[in-house]
């Protein structure tokens, strides 16, 4: 059984240059395993939402949403439309205070000359007050429905251990309009960044719904024409082993690494953003489809847009559901959910018996699906950079890196970067 | 109004600000207003917001005794090599600092940092007797702290 390893840890980037040619690149992950998916074993169905979303204190929902996903398909739920939509809030309150964290305190920085998000506010201090005005917003929503912004305990099997009524929903209603505004011009203001002009031989995957953006269901598909349902993942994408990382590194059989996340999903989900949202991102005169890694930063701006709106719709057309949570059955069997976290696409499979305790259990989370992209996108970049400093190489590494923002990003604003001079 | 911040999470002794807010707003001292923040990240900054002066208490490590009180000004933090005890992108050092930057943060503060140590009790509410203990005499420095912050903004 595979270790769950993965989050907020540190990483470093190992380089073997031989004649001023990278032999060897190691992006390694050293955070030890968390062996959640051990955890699971003989803990009832019940219990597994709330056990999963431990498992990240930025994207828990994610977890929460593969976790209860996964285990209705195995028991046959009947999932009740309101709880439906706000199973559809939750995610997009995920997006818009992570992807707004990542965009502000992350990587913003990077592309304005700045050490951290305290020498980005002395340059840019509407646009950090801006950020935060935003990731307060997705935290709200979370908070409703979640009980909690971290590590929120409000979904279940079923639905939600609590479902809000409309007066609840009203105060969100007026934040979300005026978070409308600053997600506008948050998408504005990272277009007008420079950003590298890099285009790589990239194969995009994400989740496609027959109609909306993707979320919580839809087909996997990618930019060189896989489409499959979530129970068909093992057919087509294989995870291994590697010495140097605690995390599996995955890949598309017979081909090789694949880019997940919100690039992902704009490249392969464009007409299903919606007119509005489409005529910014037309207007910031970045083609999409595109496969400059670089324009992730602005794809994530586009979908808390996106999810801003999105969360309007839905608030505005909500009716309370009967009851919060259906009740369910358990049934022996394996049931498999894909959604998309603010990362990427977030697999999950549980085994269970007749009396819902868990069997097996296994996560496969975006940033180790991302890694092995991650290091081929390095592999092309670091040539140009054997010229640089030390602190110039890391820094345009760092960047590199948190273009896929992984759940080791905290960790690679320290990255530490090994040149080995053969 | 003094706002008193009590940081953490329920786990363990990394709950030991959150079991002093609680303390302490059982009965509240005048003028006051009580918080308990479940690891707040960059929304501590939002605590800020109202507030003429605030008292941060939170776990923290800093490689003395376990229950050694830290008392520190909060226009100070940042240039003191105190880890907060966080994992998340925004720690309260990070916060504190970012929310100066910005214009947030209250002109006079204190942070009330109480040392832990891993235990082996992590479940909610389990706080050691060290801690507790700390718990105690942090609650009263914080009420002290309440009297000399009003008495400074009368000068």
């Amino acid at each position: 059984m595979g270790a769950l390893t993965r989050v907020e840890g540190e990483g470093a980037l190992h380089l073997t240059v031989a004649d001023g040619k990278v032999t060897d690149l190691r992006l390694e992950i050293f955070e030890p395993p968390r062996f959640f998916e051990a955890l699971l074993r003989g803990r009832h169905a019940s219990e597994a939402p709330d056990i999963t979303a431990r498992i990240c204190g930025i994207c828990p929902v994610a977890y929460q949403m593969s976790t209860v996903h996964a285990l209705e398909r195995l028991f046959q739920v009947p999932i009740a439309p309101p709880v439906r939509a706000l199973r559809r809030l939750y995610y997009c309150g995920e997006w818009i205070e992570s992807h707004a964290l990542h965009v502000h305190m992350l990587a913003a920085p990077d592309f304005l000359g700045c050490e951290s998000i305290v020498s980005l506010a002395q340059k840019e201090r509407p646009a950090v007050e801006r950020g935060l005005r935003l990731k307060k917003v997705g935290n709200a929503i979370i908070t409703l429905l979640g009980g909690r912004s971290v590590h929120p305990v409000g979904a279940c099997i079923g639905g939600f251990t609590r479902a809000p009524s409309r007066a609840d929903l009203t105060p969100l209603r007026e934040d979300l309009a005026r978070a409308h505004d600053d997600a506008v011009a948050c998408v504005r203001w990272v277009a007008g960044f420079d950003l590298p002009d890099r285009h790589l031989d990239i194969e995009f995957v994400s989740l496609r719904h027959a109609a909306e953006y993707p979320m919580n269901e839809g087909r996997v598909v990618s930019s060189k024409g896989i489409d499959c349902a979530a129970e068909e993942f093992d057919d087509f994408f294989e995870e291994h082993q590697l010495p140097h990382s605690n995390a599996l590194h995955a890949k598309v059989k017979g081909r090789g690494p694949y880019f997940l996340g919100p690039l992902a999903r704009v490249n392969l989900n464009f007409d299903r953003l919606g007119p509005d949202v489409a005529a910014v991102a037309r207007a910031t005169r970045i083609p999409w489809p595109n496969a400059n890694p670089y324009t992730s930063i602005v794809a994530r701006t586009l979908e808390i847009l996106y999810a801003i709106d999105e969360a309007r719709r839905i608030i505005d057309a909500y009716e309370p559901p009967g009851v919060p949570a259906a009740a369910f059955t358990p049934r022996a069997g394996v049931g498999r959910a894909i959604t998309e976290a603010p990362r990427g696409s977030l697999y999950h499979v549980y085994e269970t018996d007749d009396r819902g305790v868990i069997h097996a259990a296994r996560i496969v989370p975006p940033t180790s699906q991302n890694q092995a992209q991650m290091e081929a996108d390095l592999r092309e970049l670091v040539p140009a950079l054997l010229r640089r400093s030390q602190t110039e190489a890391t820094r345009l590494c760092e960047t590199a890196i948190r273009n896929y923002d992984p759940c080791i990003s905290c960790a690679t604003h320290f990255l530490k970067l090994e040149i080995e001079h053969q | 109004m003094i706002r008193i911040i009590g940081i953490g999470s329920p786990f363990g002794d990394d709950a030991a600000g959150l079991e002093a807010a609680r303390q302490l707003a059982a009965a509240p001292p005048p003028d006051t207003e009580v918080v308990a923040a479940d690891r707040p990240g960059s929304e501590l900054i939002e605590l800020f917001d109202g507030a003429e002066a605030a008292i941060l208490i939170d776990a923290v490590h800093a490689h003395t005794q376990p229950g050694t009180l830290h008392d520190i000004d909060l226009h100070a933090l940042a240039s003191r090599r105190i880890r907060m005890v966080s994992s998340h992108a925004l720690g309260v050092a990070a916060a504190v600092q970012l929310a100066i930057t910005l214009g947030r943060a209250p002109a006079r503060g204190r942070v009330l940092g109480i040392e832990i140590a891993p235990t082996t009790c992590c479940a909610p509410g389990c706080l050691s007797p060290t801690a507790s203990a700390a718990v105690e005499r942090t609650v009263i420095r914080a009420r002290q702290w309440v009297t000399t912050l009003r008495a400074r903004a009368a000068d």
